[in-house]
């Protein structure tokens, strides 16, 4: 596992706007999140609730393995680990989908049969399709979405890391909100059967 | 949205967002001022406001539910968030008969790569499994398609399971997607031919898929299906360490619905399985529902509704509740149930010989033409109702089965079912006789029947898959050998692989051999097997290893093998056609051998087998053409020992192929033949010295090349023949470094002509290597012709770009003998055209070029007599280059050098004459050197000296010349020996 040290390191690059920094703390990211995740489904009992948030903040405790915490760092740490976590949910509601249209007497495993009366996985889906609609329309809303759902970033951690006022952050979260939602609810409503 | 109405949208919304409902409603009737769509727009937001919140945390959490929902199996898998390599396992994404499916992303810089990687669960890792997946793992490394998912690693866990890691797929199944695109009947055949394309293109690398279902097909976002899970793929061969064998692979785990009969019935897998797997996939792609539907997964049960349920017709799968159901209806019935049915049929031989064939049907249809598939005929279903009846008599007095099995234990698979019909057949008689006996026990042959058609049933499909099996192994030989040597024949350095292939080959039909003994049809395809093997060998004019001993011996092969077939049935054309091919193949590469005696033997053996296939198939252009092939290669047999012999038999073949060509004037193999007729009897006019006739009658053959050509725009052996022909005719107007015509203006012409059509090759296929080295020889040769002042530049031009390429083609094959001989010659040309320009030392560093190259040629290999004439023309000319240079020392030096190379090279015993004529060109070339020096002298004495040496040289190249066997009859000798007279008559003069 990487240091503490390197994390601070890239995040700093990150910060400094270095892409390629972005994509070696990418995979890093991941890897703690999914070794929390599995490491939640062995610790609890079954109806726990994961916040998807308590696990990114969860991510960023175990890679600074208890450091000083540097509150930039942090901002920008949890900003990627939204992207992440938007990532590892959108893929497992799109396999999960799938898995769950393919059917029939030969394919359908034990799994499936138990997940299909607890999941909906296709709520995730118009979810994420919306976003990327958004981040198609304005790509700032979209990020500050992720940042609030996805990563639990408070609005002055998401301002810290897009340098935006606080004002303005809650304004344009507030938009993205009522504009993903109205998408959703259109989504609905035309009755995608999915 | 413009940038302004979505900055105003937002404006208005924040305003009004935090309003009571009367105020929101009173200022948005000001702000929007009667514009309805932008109060639309905000107002839709303003409702979504208050439930935003939660709507999009809710969403959120139930993902992240479904998350760790899904991954709390019981007794959690260790291996979710494991490391495997540089993979991290995220989550099970499927399960199959081999094991778990999991989702995986790269734990490291490639974050975005996601794979699926599969791998066998714990508690079911036999050793057959293991062996089973390894072998996967090696095949699924030969196929590269955008339509198969690709293999990207592969490697064991920390516990000992293998796993492989393949791409993963993004895609809907096939229900999904006709539940989504609700698609036409046309996308429907559309997505399949690309599911066809995939799996022949898995058929073409020997590879099976045997477990083609829907479920094991996804399609893409871009719409492209994508063929997963070669999970029970077998291998058919290639890879030496299973050594050919093409056992069922026992135990697969299938899906009963998708089964084909042969596997239900634990017979081999084929080529012919997947036919009937994807005839299954159309099925549910255009009707949406399964083309079986089994009750219960007893075996009996799968094997009746497989193998006994005929499989139900397209139109009445239709769902009748369905718009359009009527019309949906009337679409599928004919053409497309057809071809459902054809690749679905029963008897695997009965289905479309391969997916292509499937493909090109559906095609077809697609394309409104009539399609190859057809309703089984009546004669068809008669014929089938008789079989089974005879069997059921014949059931009624004898115990079939005891008979047959006890018979065939202990012989191999071929022969064994050929017994087993031989033993039916036999029975056949006896229970013939024995009718009467057995209509008397009607009543019981009716009970028994069913048992013995059962058995009847068994009996057969064992000489079907023994015919089958057969038939694959012929099949396997001829596309291991030819499909892939053609792949790589052309490949620079391909040679060791090819060997490979044939070496191979040869060792799986000795093996066959010795089963062929007894058996008639092996005996045949092995025999075949044989043929096409020496053709690969040492075909002389098609690409091959121009191994001739080789080849000759497998020419003995296929004779041993067909030669008793061919005496006992005279009549059947197919092993006449077999026999002359052996006899006439034999023929030509004992001729290449040096045997001539022996081929002009075998061919003139051969001569009323051709005309009895001729009588056979009287219509058959291609049996009538072959007593010109045979001509043809007498011709070649007879023409070094006696030319006009040789242009006789040129002649016969012409005038036979002369009046074929005008019975089938649209047949294009003979309108080949024609032209090949035309330039046999051309090229053996030109070893007569009739060059003028020679270029009428490779003229005659230009306009049906042109004619083939320009049918086949894309045949790139018709173009090169065509090629050919112009650089033929070229040279015998104008070639340089042989006899000519001396009309040096049409041969530049024709010469462009080869250049513009070897252009046309190399541009139009890059990689093709052959157009290239043509580029290279048709430019030299171009380059080469002797051309007036102004045409210098030209051909310089020319000879440079041919030397370029010939250096290019060098790197990649530098033991290219003829290739480095070709550029030597080019280095020589540049010398002249730059020595007759003036620029005397880039000429010396021309000839030296090529100089050097040629001598180390020599020097590798003294044998090599075109190094050997190569290195003497740059020798001399390069020593008179620098004897005009005014470097006496080097000139004389370079001279005397090229003398004692060609006195050591004069002791090797082939090609003596030539040796012996290069002998006396060095010995005048040093004579031509002192010429120089005498004329550019700088006092009279010397310059005297300098003659008196000239004219000694002279003199002793004229004897060397005369000890020239056959100086005579050769124009370049003569010409030689006219040159150095004219030396001597020069130097006389000047000798006082």
């Amino acid at each position: 596992m990487a240091d503490a040290r390197t994390i601070t390191l890239l995040l700093r690059d990150v910060a400094d706007g270095d892409k390629s920094a972005l994509d070696r703390v990418m995979p890093l990211v991941y890897g703690e999140l999914r070794r929390i995740a599995d490491g939640q489904l062995r610790r609890e009992r079954p109806g726990h609730t994961l916040q998807p948030t308590a696990l990114v903040h969860e991510a960023y405790v175990r890679l600074m393995h208890g450091q000083q915490p540097d509150y930039n760092n942090r901002s920008h740490f949890l900003a990627i680990a939204s992207q992440v976590m938007r990532k590892i949910l959108i893929d497992h509601a799109r396999t999960r989908n799938a898995s769950k249209r393919g059917g029939g007497r030969a394919g359908l495993s034990l799994d499936e049969a138990r997940d299909a009366c607890v999941e909906r996985p296709e709520i995730m889906i118009a979810l994420d399709d919306a976003l990327n609609e958004l981040e198609r329309l304005d790509p700032r809303k979209a990020r500050l979405i992720e940042m609030r759902y996805f990563g639990g970033l408070t609005a002055e951690e998401s301002a810290q890391t897009l340098s935006l006022e606080v004002a303005e952050v809650r304004r344009e979260l507030r938009v993205a909100q009522a504009w993903l939602q109205r998408e959703l609810d259109r989504g609905a409503a035309s009755g995608t059967e999915r | 949205m413009p940038e302004d109405d979505w900055q105003k949208i937002q404006d208005l919304f924040l305003a009004a967002a935090d309003l009571p409902p009367d105020e929101q409603r009173r200022y948005l009737d000001s702000a929007c001022a009667g514009d309805a769509s932008l109060r639309g727009e905000v107002e839709s937001l303003l409702a979504s406001d208050q439930t935003a919140e939660t709507g999009i945390a809710t969403a959120v959490q139930s993902a992240a539910q479904s998350l760790i929902e899904s991954d709390r199996a019981p007794g959690a898998d260790p291996l979710l968030g494991a490391r495997l390599g540089p993979w991290r396992v995220m989550r099970e994404i499927g399960r199959g008969g081999m094991g778990a499916v999991y989702l995986a992303v790269r734990d490291d810089e490639h974050f975005e790569q996601k794979a699926a990687i599969k791998l066998i669960k714990l508690g079911l890792d036999t050793n057959e499994l293991l062996a089973r997946f390894r072998r996967e793992r090696q095949i699924l490394a030969t196929l590269d398609h955008p339509n198969i998912a690709r293999l990207i690693d592969g490697g064991s866990t920390p516990d000992g399971r293998p796993y492989l890691v393949m791409e993963y797929v993004e895609g809907q199944t096939i229900a999904a997607w006709r539940g989504q695109r609700n698609p036409s009947v046309e996308d429907c055949c559309r997505l399949f031919l690309q599911i066809c394309d995939a799996a022949s293109h898995a058929h073409a690398k020997l590879v099976v898929h045997s477990d083609l279902k829907p479920a094991n097909i996804l399609i893409t976002a871009g719409g492209a299906p994508k063929l997963l899970d070669f999970g029970v793929a077998k291998l058919l061969s290639r890879d030496p360490a299973t050594k050919l064998t093409l056992t069922a692979a026992a135990a697969r785990p299938l899906t009963p619905e998708y089964a084909s009969p042969e596997q239900v019935l634990g017979r081999p897998v084929t080529t012919a399985t997947d036919v009937y797997a994807l005839g299954a996939v159309l099925y549910e792609l255009l009707t949406g529902s399964r083309a079986h539907r089994i009750a219960s997964a007893s075996a009996a049960e799968v094997e009746r509704a497989i193998c006994e349920t005929p499989v139900p017709r397209l139109s009445e799968a239709v769902d009748p509740a369905l718009a359009g159901a009527a019309r949906l209806r009337r679409r599928l019935a004919g053409d497309l149930e057809n071809i459902v049915r054809m690749a679905m049929r029963q008897e695997p031989e009965r289905r479309y010989a391969s997916v292509e064939r499937l493909a090109a049907d559906v095609r077809r249809y697609l394309e409104g033409r009539p399609v190859m598939a057809r309703r089984d005929s009546f004669g068809y279903r008669a014929g089938k109702f008789l079989r089974r009846h005879r069997w059921g008599l014949l059931a009624a007095g004898l115990s079939v089965a005891s008979l047959v099995t006890g018979t065939v234990l202990a012989i191999s698979e071929a022969r064994r079912a050929d017994a087993a019909r031989r033993v039916a057949e036999a029975q056949r008689t006896v229970a013939e006789a024995a009718r009467g006996a057995a209509e008397r026990e009607h009543l019981a042959a009716e009970r028994e029947r069913g048992a013995a058609e059962t058995e009847a049933h068994r009996a057969r499909d064992e000489q079907q898959r023994a015919e089958q099996r057969l038939d694959e192994l012929v099949g396997l030989a001829n596309h291991s050998l030819f499909d892939i040597h053609s792949e790589i024949e052309r490949l620079p350095g391909a040679t060791d692989a090819r060997r490979k292939i044939v070496g191979t080959t040869l060792e799986y039909l000795e093996k066959l051999e010795k089963d062929a003994a007894n058996d008639e049809r092996l005996r045949f395809a092995v025999g075949a097997g044989y043929l096409k093997l020496a053709q690969v060998q040492g075909d002389p004019f098609g690409p091959s290893l121009r191994d001739f001993p080789g080849a000759l011996q497998s020419y003995r092969k296929a004779d041993g093998l067909i030669t008793p077939l061919y005496r006992a049935h005279q009549d059947d054309p197919r092993v006449l056609d077999a026999w002359i091919d052996i006899q006439i193949g034999a023929g030509r590469t004992m001729t290449m051998s040096g045997k001539q005696e022996d081929a002009v033997r075998v061919l003139k053996e051969t001569l009323s087998a051709t005309r009895s296939l001729a009588r056979l198939r009287p219509d058959d252009p291609s049996a009538l053409g072959r007593e010109g092939q045979l001509d043809s290669a007498m011709a070649r047999a007879l023409v070094d020992r006696d030319a006009h012999a040789g242009l006789a038999w040129a002649r016969k073949y012409l005038a036979l192929e002369t009046p074929l060509a005008k019975r089938f004037p649209r047949n294009e193999n003979i309108a080949q033949e024609l032209s090949d007729a035309h330039s046999d009897v051309a090229t053996y006019l030109t070893y007569m010295g009739e060059l003028k006739e020679a270029v009428t009658e490779f003229e005659l053959a230009l306009p049906i090349r042109e004619r083939l050509a320009a049918a086949n725009p894309n045949d790139v052996n018709r173009r090169r023949t065509l090629m050919l022909a112009y650089a033929h005719i070229a040279g015998l107007q104008g070639d340089p470094v042989r006899g000519n015509l001396g009309e040096f203006e049409e041969a530049r012409k024709n010469y462009s002509r080869a250049v513009e059509i070897a252009e046309q090759m190399a541009a139009a296929d890059p990689k093709n290597r052959t157009a290239r080295y043509d580029l290279a020889a048709a430019l030299l040769r171009a380059g080469a012709v002797d051309v007036p002042p102004s045409g210098r530049a030209q051909s310089l031009e020319q000879l440079r770009r041919s030397a370029s390429i010939a250096e290019a083609l060098l790197q990649s094959s530098p033991d290219d003998t003829h290739l480095k001989r070709d550029w030597e010659m080019a280095q020589e040309y540049i010398g002249n055209r730059l020595r007759q320009a003036g620029r005397l030392p880039e000429a010396a560093a021309a000839y030296r070029r090529s100089f050097e190259s040629a001598a180390g040629a020599m020097a590798a290999d003294a044998a090599d007599r075109i190094a050997a004439s190569q290195a003497t023309a740059s020798g001399c000319a390069l020593a008179v280059a620098l004897a005009e240079m005014g470097d006496r020392v080097a000139a004389l030096a370079q001279a005397r050098e090229n003398i004692d190379r060609a006195r050591a090279n004069s002791t090797v015993a082939t090609y003596r004459d030539l040796r012996l004529y290069c002998l006396a060109k060095t010995l005048a070339g040093l004579g031509k050197v002192y010429r120089v020096l005498a004329q550019s002298a700088d006092s009279a004495a010397q310059s005297q000296a300098d003659w008196r040496e000239a004219l000694a040289a002279a003199e002793s190249a004229q004897a060397q010349m005369a000890a020239v066997p056959g100086a005579a009859q050769n124009g370049n000798y003569v010409q030689a020996a006219q040159e150095i007279q004219s030396l001597i008559a020069e130097a006389r003069q000047h000798v006082r």
